[in-house]
């Protein structure tokens, strides 16, 4: 393929810019819009893309390993533009899909050495022992992929996203579907990844936790938009001082939910109040102060998140009714 | 947990054809159905036994029931070897790991080239073995090769087209029952269409389809049949463009799961 003719890249840290992207499925008119005018730059170390399941978050990871191309805009990671030089992104980037498959009947380490053998890396079982070693699957090494657990399969999904040590890698929902165990262990490696590898590594998502806990900078995408991108304090920062812990019964919550006056963060039964009748709630709440006895609490990033979709629905909402007015 | 990355440093790989992956490939296309094609030339010297469709003495008789095996039978035995292929990578969604480190088309070509090989082999060691034990010799001027090449293009050719037919419907819906019913169909077809067009005013049509050698007796240009074998070879090489066209759009590979 055509790297020979093209300088080699010594280095790690390698930035994505992403400009004016969108993406239609289907036909140009009728079609159905997954990216609308996405901007996003993206820098070395951990960023988290998060968003709701149809986001749009699948498909801009896609076209970020190449196999989607936008309808509109540009994709620039490192040097190489996605679209045009599609064979040397694919050398710079590891990919783990969302819906990751795998050869069953084969062993890990047939299924690392055939995808190696199709990468044309030189010295592979230097490379399979790097990053077996990398996601701890050497003691599974013979193990048959169909006699994997889920969290193995998404380490040995890993793994073959590290073949060949990219400086950028792209995993689609990696903790999805995992026990807290496992969830933990997946951050921890992709975090001690990033650490060691300078590498740029675009974490899909839509559990809060992954990101809170080994992104440093995130973006949030919704119906398809980009709602918002900076660092984890600054969307933690959109609910402060519109975030409230009250005591208040079921019913007076669904009011008030139902009449879109508030998000609901969570909900907790008290349990420590013997007199508590059995409908009253713990509710953290998002948005004005709900009730006089509603008590402020420092935000998390969840609430961040959900006080940034809720404005999302809200001023979609508007619109709605903007446009029947019109 | 244990992250022991020698090199951090990412440096360009050279993206080349190992010798290891041909290996790779070629122990991933064979399967049981591979025992067929030796099963095919093995009649041809036991069918003359039990079928009367021949004078049992005729001294031709297995060079002639190995045209009519390799002509009626091997299409159909094509498409056991070439429709899973792919199969595998479809079933499993293994097809975007493949496509992100080469081109999914050029595998195909790949697999395609180890299961022609491996039936033109077959064809030239059946022809050989029916040269060895035919007197007189098969071609009328004693052309051994020529005799060998006339084999290759009766048994390939519809083999190859019928197989490129399968392989692109089923890439179409990415089923592999898709493909085989529908090979199997066409080739079915084939076979009953042929007895209602032996007596009829388009007869010369039978040239055309896959069974052209054996259907050219009841033709008016019975020595023409192998410009049915060259149409069908155009029509393999018209359906591996579509693929290539198919397969390029890597999107399709995807498991759409969330959006």
């Amino acid at each position: 393929m055509q790297t020979t003719s093209q300088p080699e890249l010594k280095t790690s840290n390698l930035p994505i810019h992403i400009q004016g992207v969108s993406k239609r499925y289907g036909s140009p008119k009728k079609g159905r819009l997954a990216l609308d005018n996405v901007d996003l730059s993206i820098q070395p170390g951990v960023f988290g893309l998060l968003g709701r399941n149809g986001a749009g978050k699948s498909t801009l990871l896609q076209i970020l390993a190449t196999l989607l191309v936008p309808t509109k805009g540009r994709v620039q990671i490192g040097p190489y533009d996605a679209v045009k030089q599609r064979e040397q992104v694919r050398e710079l980037v590891g990919f783990l899909p969302q819906d990751q498959g795998f050869y069953a009947t084969l062993t890990v380490l047939e299924t690392l050495r055939y995808l190696a053998a199709l990468q044309g890396l030189e010295r592979p079982d230097i490379h399979i022992a790097e990053v077996l070693d990398a996601v701890n699957l050497r003691d599974r090494a013979r193990t048959r992929v169909g006699a994997l657990s889920g969290g193995m399969r998404r380490r040995l999904g890993l793994a073959q996203a590290l073949l060949g040590n990219p400086p950028v890698l792209i995993v689609d929902e990696p903790t999805a579907g995992l026990d807290p165990v496992e969830q933990q262990r997946f951050r921890t490696l992709l975090a001690r990844l990033a650490a060691q590898g300078n590498r740029t590594i675009l974490l899909s998502t839509h559990i809060i936790g992954d990101v809170a806990t080994i992104a440093s900078h995130l973006a949030v995408l919704d119906q398809g938009k980009m709602l918002f991108q900076g660092t984890v304090p600054a969307l933690t920062e959109i609910a402060r001082e519109r975030c409230w812990s009250w005591r208040t019964t079921i019913a007076r919550i669904e009011a008030l939910r139902e009449r879109r006056e508030l998000l609901i963060s969570s909900l907790h039964p008290i349990t420590d109040d013997p007199e508590a009748s059995p409908d009253q709630v713990i509710a953290r709440v998002i948005g004005e102060q709900p009730d006089a006895e509603a008590v402020p609490v420092a935000p998390t990033l969840e609430d961040g998140y959900f006080s940034l979709i809720g404005v999302s629905e809200a001023d979609s909402l508007n619109s709605v009714s903007d446009r029947k007015n019109a | 947990m244990m992250v022991t990355m020698k090199s951090i440093q990412w440096k360009a790989t050279r993206r080349n054809w190992p010798l290891r992956l041909f290996l790779f490939e070629l122990r991933r296309c064979i399967s049981w159905t591979w025992g067929l094609p030796p099963l095919l030339i093995g009649m041809v010297f036991v069918l003359p036994r039990y079928i009367s469709l021949y004078d049992s003495d005729d001294p031709l008789r297995y060079a002639l029931m190995l045209r009519y095996c390799l002509e009626l039978m091997l299409p159909f035995i094509t498409l056991t070897l070439t429709v899973p292929l792919l199969a595998r990578e479809w079933q499993e969604g293994t097809l975007t790991q493949v496509a992100l480190r080469k081109p999914v088309f050029a595998l195909l070509v790949l697999r395609l080239l180890y299961v022609m090989g491996y039936l033109t082999i077959w064809v030239i060691v059946g022809s050989l073995i029916v040269l060895a034990s035919t007197r007189p010799h098969p071609e009328p001027h004693g052309n051994s090769w020529l005799w060998i090449g006339q084999n290759l293009g009766i048994a390939l050719a519809p083999s190859l087209c019928l197989a490129m037919l399968a392989q692109t419907l089923l890439l179409i819906p990415g089923n592999s029952v898709v493909g085989y019913m529908l090979g199997l169909g066409v080739w079915l077809v084939n076979m009953v269409v042929a007895p209602f067009l032996q007596g009829g005013n388009y007869r010369n049509i039978l040239l055309y389809l896959l069974f052209s050698w054996t259907q050219r007796g009841f033709t008016d240009r019975p020595d023409d049949w192998w410009q049915g074998k060259w149409l069908l070879l155009v029509i393999a090489l018209l359906l591996m463009l579509v693929q290539w066209k198919l397969l390029t759009d890597e999107g399709r590979f995807i498991r759409q799961s969330e959006e």
